[in-house]
């Protein structure tokens, strides 16, 4: 089972949204996972925990783990590449 | 679902710059016992650290805050006379786009609504929707529009 968290400023439309999204890739996929959200200031308590970050938000910080923009997944510019790359990160 | 109502549909609206529109949003919505006192506050704050402005055709913001500031759930649909800057959402700090249509949504409890707000944010990356909206003549038209859209 993959943990992954999707974080955004305030966890109600973008990063539930990009939540959604990454369930129907991973569905679609085959990949077991657990799909989270959170607000970005949480990210590093719970960093620890998952595979994959995603946050809808513009984020400098290096958690330690991969970490993905998932700003594709609101604006439908580019969501094929950023489902390539969340892929990528999961298998 | 989400009911559009006409009184938080405001068409070719003129606003020097997106804290004159914040200010009368929140004041309607706080008149109407949608969101509590600390609402105005709570949204401009968020708007400030993580902007809502998104680079899709003619640009559309969707500026929103948390749950715990919210009463009731509404959508506010805002067409502007002339577009406003708004940060560009997950963009470098300081970098900012132009704006002609604003989504404020006002949701209390997001895990009841991910549907509606997976359809708001489909709805806004629809260039002729968009469009449509811009050229809509009465609020009636948009309220038809919008409602019409996140149905389907």
């Amino acid at each position: 089972m993959k943990k992954i968290i999707v974080a955004c400023g305030g966890a109600v439309a973008t990063s539930t949204l990009a939540a959604e999204k990454i369930r129907e890739l991973c569905q679609r996929e085959g990949i077991a996972a657990d799909v989270q959200q959170c607000r970005i200031p949480e990210i590093p308590s719970r960093a620890s925990e998952v595979d994959l970050i995603v946050t809808t938000a513009r984020v400098d910080a290096d958690y330690g783990k991969p970490t993905l923009h998932g700003i594709a997944f609101v604006s439908g510019i580019g969501e094929e590449a950023l489902e390539e790359k969340i892929l990528a990160v999961l298998r | 679902m989400i009911t559009l109502v006409p009184d938080l549909i405001y068409r070719r609206a003129r606003f020097a710059d997106r804290n004159e529109l914040f200010h009368r949003v929140a004041e309607d919505l706080l008149a109407g016992g949608y969101v509590k006192e600390s609402w105005a506050d709570a949204l401009s704050a968020r708007e400030a650290a993580y902007p809502t402005g998104l680079p899709v055709p003619g640009g559309v913001a969707i500026p929103h805050t948390d749950a715990s500031h919210v009463l009731k759930d509404a959508l506010v649909v805002v067409t502007l006379d002339k577009p406003i800057e708004f940060g560009e959402m997950g963009a470098a700090a300081g970098s900012t786009l132009s704006v002609e249509t604003v989504f404020v949504l006002v949701v209390a409890d997001p895990s009841g609504h991910v549907k509606f707000l997976s359809k708001t944010i489909r709805a806004i990356q629809d260039r002729a929707f968009i469009e449509n909206l811009a050229s809509a003549e009465t609020a009636e038209d948009i309220q038809a529009a919008v409602t019409a859209k996140l149905a389907a």
